[in-house]
């Protein structure tokens, strides 16, 4: 294997704290998209009530 | 570098999943996770899922928690308040997990509709390691490292290439933990993963009509959603032919259960549309086979080792091939048609494998379709049996043709496209010799590999002088660090390295057009830069090279295929014949 570890094996962040610049963006995309998903599952729910049974 | 691959003692970490898929995945998911915890028993494992999906994993007694994804609709309008706006929710959720505070954190959702969310949830939460896809700060999704971009470059690609799903996560977390864990735990002996008690289970789970079935039977499971058209005569023949098996019928949807009116019988037992979780797998633990079709049941069915015989459905719209995501593990029956499966071609392959134990393979697939006048079905289908390779073949399972095999340049190009994957990303080599000496060459075979030869060679050129602009464009790109400030000069002459690497990568593709089945490498070239993570010209230069380090390590494992697999072609000398070996002729 020749490229950096890195790329190989992810991300190393070393400092746990650290969080992306984006915060509070990504908390305002990541509750548009549960909202999106919650308005999608109510209007699929007629046709299809899967839950975890699903798999049979 | 080095030093990080040295063994080092094992360390005690703890690891998030975020797995926001459907069950299939949340199976796979699992399936990988088990064998990783045998080698590490120390590492505590927590999930983030959906609500919707996360019952299987809270019957996993080894997963330590389990995050629903918040649930943020209010009824009305006049229930919002600060406390259950969206967004406070959302940030008490995600502030609640960071104070778990995770080693690793491996984003494992692949389904399209949860990919984004996964990769935002993913980037909101910090880790010491981070494996998967994530949001980058421009909002697109990114790739933290190789296997995942291996996955987007590949698999989502539709190349074709020999590496299950379940294989690529197992192997992208195992070697990420023997780096910053250490190495496995010694004394884990050698183990099945799958177990037909892989759930924790309550006596009450039994249906009280499979409680009330025959014991005597031998039990097969239809899943009647995704097996439609064949079922009905299939459970007629097996009734009529068969007086030791009894059959289960599975499924949800409404043409399932309309069916499932069809094949009253004795020993048949309906649960269609009637059946939880836990009771299904408690009948599925009693079962020797499992027929279905692209299902979470079949992924169920490889976790807990059932035998599954998977009939291949061509689904234009989903993703992953079947040799991705088919079932997992030893013996599972695979039937591929240019059409849909027949029900002679079904009988024919269940009731042979049914019976292994029996003839032990004495009798040929061949010959026991032509016993049971299917010989015309045989030839109809292709027919696999799973094998787990053992770790000198590569490891991870694979799918073995038991019909007559025609060896094609395409399954040449397929199998040394996953060995590639593997020197890249394990640093594992196969035994060349020894797999092309399996091979039954035939001309037009050897004619396709001395034509991918010529382009090979291409594209080790192209590698070698990629490398080199690359070398070169870091060494300028250093001497001229001045932040965000830079003479024109200076500009145009980086200017000039960045046409050269695309001139090549435009080469590159003038090569793939001549021979598609190269595909895979510009793919990979690709993905890899759009994945650059550099934050300077410098260091995405860097970065660069080393891709084009893996291509050229890359062309030349196909070099060598192709240079041995044509060598074997190659016509042999017959030894010579010595004067004292021909009988001279009689004078009479």
């Amino acid at each position: 294997m020749v490229a950096d570890i890195q790329i190989l094996q992810g991300k190393i962040i070393d400092d746990p704290e650290q969080r992306t610049k984006n915060i509070s963006r990504l908390i305002e995309e990541l509750a548009l998209e549960i909202l999106t998903e919650e308005e999608l599952a109510i209007a699929i729910a007629p046709q299809s009530n899967k839950s975890a049974e699903g798999a049979a | 570098m080095s030093a990080a691959l040295e063994p080092t003692p094992r360390k005690k970490l703890s690891l998030l999943v975020v797995q926001l898929g459907g069950l299939d995945e949340i199976f796979r998911s699992l399936m990988a996770l088990k064998a990783i915890k045998h080698l590490y028993p120390e590492l505590s494992i927590s999930f983030i899922t959906r609500a919707e999906t996360a019952a299987p994993i809270k019957k996993v007694d080894w997963i330590s928690h389990v995050f629903d994804i918040p649930t943020l609709r209010t009824k009305s309008e006049s229930e919002i308040t600060s406390a259950n706006d969206p967004l406070t929710k959302v940030a008490s959720w995600i502030d609640q997990i960071i104070t778990q505070h995770y080693d690793l954190l491996v984003n494992w959702t692949y389904s399209k509709d949860f990919a984004r969310m996964a990769a935002i949830t993913t980037s909101l939460i910090p880790a010491y390691v981070k494996l998967g896809d994530y949001i980058r700060d421009d909002m697109n999704i990114g790739s933290y490292d190789a296997w995942s971009m291996y996955r987007q470059a590949w698999l989502q690609d539709s190349i074709e290439q020999d590496i299950h799903h379940t294989d690529i996560i197992t192997t992208q977390l195992l070697t990420a933990l023997q780096i910053h864990a250490g190495d496995p735990d010694p004394d884990a002996s050698a183990t099945a993963v799958s177990s037909r008690y892989f759930f924790k289970n309550s006596t009450m789970a039994i249906h009280p009509e499979w409680a009330s079935r025959p014991h005597n039977l031998k039990w097969t499971a239809i899943h009647l959603d995704t097996v439609q058209e064949n079922a009905v005569e299939f459970v007629d023949r097996v009734l009529r032919r068969h007086p030791d098996q009894g059959i289960v019928l599975l499924g949800e949807s409404a043409q399932a259960k309309d069916q499932a009116v069809l094949m009253k019988a004795p020993r048949v037992v309906n649960l269609v549309g009637q059946i939880h979780f836990d009771q299904l797998t408690h009948l599925l633990s009693q079962c020797h086979w499992l027929i279905s079709s692209k299902s979470p049941i079949v992924d169920l069915a490889s976790l807990m080792n059932i035998r599954v015989v998977y009939l291949v459905q061509d689904l234009p719209h989903y993703s992953l091939k079947w040799t991705e995501d088919g079932p997992y593990g030893n013996s599972h029956l695979v039937i591929q048609a240019d059409d849909s499966v027949n029900v002679d071609a079904l009988y024919g392959a269940w009731t042979y494998f049914g019976s292994e134990w029996f003839h032990k393979g004495s009798v040929s697939v061949e010959k026991h379709f032509e016993n049971l006048g299917l010989s015309a079905q045989l030839e109809k289908i292709q027919l696999f049996k799973s094998r787990i390779r053992t770790s000198q073949e590569g490891g991870g399972v694979c799918f073995e043709k038991v019909s007559p095999q025609y060896f094609t340049f395409e399954a040449w190009m397929y199998r040394v496209r996953g060995q590639m994957a593997r020197a890249w990303f394990c640093g594992w080599l196969p035994n060349i010799e020894a797999e092309i000496s399996r091979i039954q060459l035939n001309p037009e075979l050897i004619k396709r590999v001395r034509g991918v030869s010529e382009s090979i060679q291409v594209l080790e050129k192209l590698s070698h002088e990629g490398k080199g602009i690359s070398k070169e464009l870091e060494v300028y790109a250093e001497k001229v660090r001045a932040g965000y400030l830079m003479s024109i000069e200076d500009r145009d002459a980086i200017e000039v390295f960045g046409k050269k690497l695309m001139e090549v990568e435009a080469l590159m593709s003038r090569v793939v057009q001549v021979e598609p089945e190269l595909r895979a490498i510009l793919k990979w070239y690709q993905q890899m830069m759009s994945n650059l993570q550099g934050e300077s010209i410098a260091a995405m230069a860097k970065e660069t090279g080393s891709i084009f380090d893996l291509l050229s390590e890359g062309v030349e494992l196909v070099s060598v295929y192709a240079r041995k697999t044509l060598s074997l072609a190659k016509p042999k000398a017959v030894a010579e014949t010595t004067e004292a070996t021909i009988t001279p002729l009689s004078p009479n």
